[in-house]
């Protein structure tokens, strides 16, 4: 379903990716795992069409990922649909009024009907415990409940892939088990994750695959 | 856990042909653009003489807008782009734009002068303009701004002034960033029809702005428990001075 | 041999720059393609070079003056379509900012010296270096004669088709007023003998004078430019108010309000072109290099300071904007 075939990518002179290889499946779960600044984030802003291989190809679902696609609006909006993506600091993602319309605001985009826009945003509260918090502004929250709303909010528009920078990084350990429950739920659903972490328990827990990030810049791909 | 069943289907949404520029074309790119020019300007190393440039960079205002003679101008201009020639790719991009910019919205100031027939010598506004931002902005390339308030410190500017300068800056970078990764999640879910466009945006903005005063709250405090007490280190090393120790 | 504004008639202008546009299209996508990210500051001082180059104005008995271009000699450093690129912005940045050949007239000027220019002389270079590999400062040299005198003769038939094409119901010609039996021979003239051995003088001196000094640029792998250059392009700087010595007007550059008077190669013409009079005009920076109120000397060494550093500055923008070319190795 994402395919990398011989990525290189550099920023500012220096390369970040080096001839990178890798087939992921839909409905795999896949680690990346490395230490910091070892490109695990490029990696992740290239999955989701930010940045494009200056070398080699990304093909999702068999079409190319190049900058002239992504400019394309029908086609990187249907696009960032179906990739969604759940930053490392959940504070940069939460931009609404309220974590209700944060919630509606993805299926609103994608045009539902009201009726599903509700039933979606009521699913979400419940599931992700925040049904208190509905008319809050996401901005006061405490950092679990904002990371749980950044999911929530990426959970609405129901993507088939998720990519996740740091997904447990600073939570607390009720909200990180919640969290990755939650992440085996959507594997058993047949999403297909991608995640970034430094958690050996989480990724024995949940991935299918490992995507290792090497000192010369190669990702090695394990299962 | 139980996920709701339509969390198993595939979606099969497809966008309509959206006439509106996508977001990244809005106004909140060039704010990002904006913020994000002073976070680029990091990792410079050159810190000695922050103090001197400081006081060329102000005879060098003063020259310009003192200046009624062409010749100045002239010499000026040619000094500093000889001085962008010997300057790093980056550098001369950053400088020229800043200038331009800058240029080009006093010469808007200045256009309905020109329409009721001041003459040429308005155009003269536009001139000094360029020349002014771009020495200011070849000075904060090459100088790190700890080192410009370092330098402002010295010359005895009340503390206040450069605390608060000092954080401003800070400020601005950090919030260029945020700015940044702020819109690329709103673009990342911005996948249809932008009616809401305007309250995204102003969501954007109400949570930078939110943002921006935790940050110095917290910037505050850490720099309380990091023993700040309000004074930089020159005057605070001559207080001790005085104090005998 | 800059034709300045309303010399030509706007259509020609027209003309000119339609065939120019396509031309100028290739020559970016060309040096976009071959000039790599570390060469191409290299590019902009050469541009600086053509455009010193046009600021040294040599006298010819007869009250006209004439100057090198360098067309030649940036075709045999970077190639004829890097010339075309590079001399095209040096005519650019005269015509806007120093009223040195018209706006309207940009097209028709980048074609004689930026086109015609250095793809004759490359092409010539190129010829006698086969026929005599061991001489290459002939072949540099015989490329900008016949490189400058190819853009002269382009630039003669330009004026001289004016007055048949363009005159009113008196016969008075609208624009140039010159026939081709004159613009052609007085272009000819000047460039043939004196303006052409400049060109040539130019053109190998300075490519005698990298070859030497830095050997690194000739051989076209020069990542940086060495002091050698920027010596070299001071010199030239610092040399420029030489040009203010040549008193005269160069032949087809005279204002609107001379030319009634001018001897144009024959007897004196006796009225302004009204397509001259009443023409375009346009208020340059630094009018003629120089501006009210400054000594002349000064005006025409802060003119050169000041384009040919503008000149480098834009390759260095374009050069900052090209991507880097990075080794990943092998896998």
């Amino acid at each position: 379903m994402l395919d990398f075939e011989d990525v290189c990518y550099a920023y500012d002179g220096v390369p970040i990716l080096r001839h990178v290889d890798f087939r992921i499946p839909q409905g795999q779960a896949v680690a990346l795992l490395g230490p910091n600044g070892a490109g695990k984030s490029t990696l992740l802003r290239m999955l989701n069409g930010l940045i494009f291989p200056e070398i080699g190809c990304y093909r999702f679902q068999g079409t190319e990922i190049t900058a002239r696609n992504m400019r394309e609006h029908r086609y990187s909006k249907w696009f960032h649909q179906r990739v969604g993506f759940v930053f490392q600091d959940p504070s940069v993602q939460l931009f609404s009024a309220s974590v209700r319309e944060e919630l509606a605001f993805g299926p609103e985009q994608m045009g539902l009907s009201d009726a599903e826009i509700q039933r979606r945003t009521e699913d979400a509260m419940r599931l992700f415990q925040l049904g208190k918090l509905a008319d809050r502004t996401p901005y006061t929250l405490s950092g679990g409940e904002k990371k749980r709303t950044a999911i929530a909010s990426v959970f609405t528009m129901n993507p088939s892939v998720w990519t996740l920078d740091e997904p447990l990084a600073a939570l607390d350990e009720k909200t990180a088990d919640f969290v990755l429950d939650f992440l085996l739920s959507l594997k058993q659903a047949g999403k297909t994750l991608i995640f970034s972490t430094h958690d050996r328990h989480m990724a024995d827990r949940l991935a299918d695959a490992r995507l290792v990030f090497c000192d010369d810049h190669t990702i090695r791909y394990e299962t | 856990m139980e996920l709701p069943n339509w969390v198993l289907q595939e979606e099969t949404y497809q966008p309509d042909r959206d006439r509106d520029a996508f977001l990244s074309r809005s106004l909140l790119r060039i704010l990002a653009v904006v913020l994000s020019l002073r976070a680029q300007g990091r990792g410079r190393t050159k810190q000695r003489h922050a103090g001197l440039a400081l006081l060329l960079l102000f005879l060098w205002l003063l020259l310009t807008v003192t200046a009624q003679n062409t010749l100045v101008l002239l010499t000026e201009l040619a000094v500093t782009l000889v001085y962008l020639v010997f300057c790093d790719g980056r550098t001369i991009r950053r400088v020229l734009a800043t200038g331009c910019a800058a240029a080009l919205f006093s010469l808007l100031l200045v256009l309905p002068a020109l329409f009721f027939g001041s003459g040429a010598r308005v155009l003269l506004l536009p001139g000094k303009t360029f020349l002014t931002m771009c020495a200011g902005s070849i000075l904060a390339e090459r100088y790190a701004w700890h080192a410009l308030t370092a330098a402002l410190a010295a010359a005895h500017l009340p503390q206040i002034a450069i605390f608060l300068l000092d954080t401003t800056l800070r400020s601005i970078l950090l919030l260029g960033e945020q700015a940044e990764q702020m819109l690329t999640a709103l673009k990342l879910r911005s996948v249809g029809h932008n009616h809401r466009k305007g309250r995204a945006v102003s969501g954007v903005l109400g949570a930078l702005f939110l943002r921006s005063q935790a940050m110095s709250e917290e910037m505050a405090e850490a720099m309380t428990c990091r023993c700040f007490t309000g004074t930089y280190g020159r005057q605070k090393r001559e207080e001790a001075e005085h104090a005998g120790l | 041999m800059h034709i300045p504004e309303n010399y030509l008639s706007p259509s020609t202008c027209a003309v000119m720059g339609a065939v120019m546009l396509p031309v100028w299209l290739i020559a970016v996508q060309k040096v976009k393609k071959e000039v790599s990210k570390e060469r191409m500051p290299l590019l902009g001082i050469g541009a600086a070079f053509a455009f010193l180059a046009m600021m040294f104005n040599i006298p010819l008995p007869g009250g006209t003056t004439g100057h090198a271009v360098g067309g030649t000699l940036l075709a045999i450093l970077f190639g004829p379509w890097a010339a075309c690129l590079a001399v095209s912005l040096a005519l650019v940045v005269q015509a806007v900012f120093f009223g040195d050949g018209g706006i309207l007239a940009i097209g028709a000027n980048c074609f004689n010296m930026a086109l015609c220019m250095p793809f004759a002389g490359y092409a010539v270079y190129r010829l006698v270096r086969r026929l005599a590999p061991q001489h290459e400062l002939l072949a540099a040299g015989a490329g900008a004669y016949v490189g400058i005198n190819m853009a002269a003769f382009m630039a003669g038939i330009e004026f001289g088709i004016q007055p048949a094409l363009f005159h009113d119901a008196a016969g008075q010609a609208l624009y140039a007023p010159y026939p081709l039996s004159i613009a052609l021979p007085a272009m000819m003239l000047g460039h043939l003998t004196l303006f052409g051995l400049a060109e040539v003088v130019f053109t190998t001196a300075v490519y005698a004078y990298l070859r030497k000094a830095a050997p690194e640029i000739t051989a076209a792998r020069a990542q940086r430019a060495g002091k050698a250059v920027y010596a070299l392009l001071a010199a030239l700087i610092a040399g420029t108010p030489l040009g203010l010595l040549a008193a005269g007007t160069a032949w087809g550059e005279w204002g609107a309000e001379e030319i009634a008077e001018t001897d144009g190669f024959g007897a004196a013409l006796g009225y302004t072109p009204s397509g001259m009079e009443n023409g375009f005009s346009f208020d340059a920076l630094l009018p003629d290099y120089g501006a009210a109120g400054i000594p002349e000397v000064a005006g025409y060494l802060l003119s050169a300071v000041i384009g040919a550093a503008m000149l480098i500055l834009v390759f260095r923008l374009a050069a900052s904007l090209k991507r880097q070319t990075v080794d990943y190795g092998t896998r």
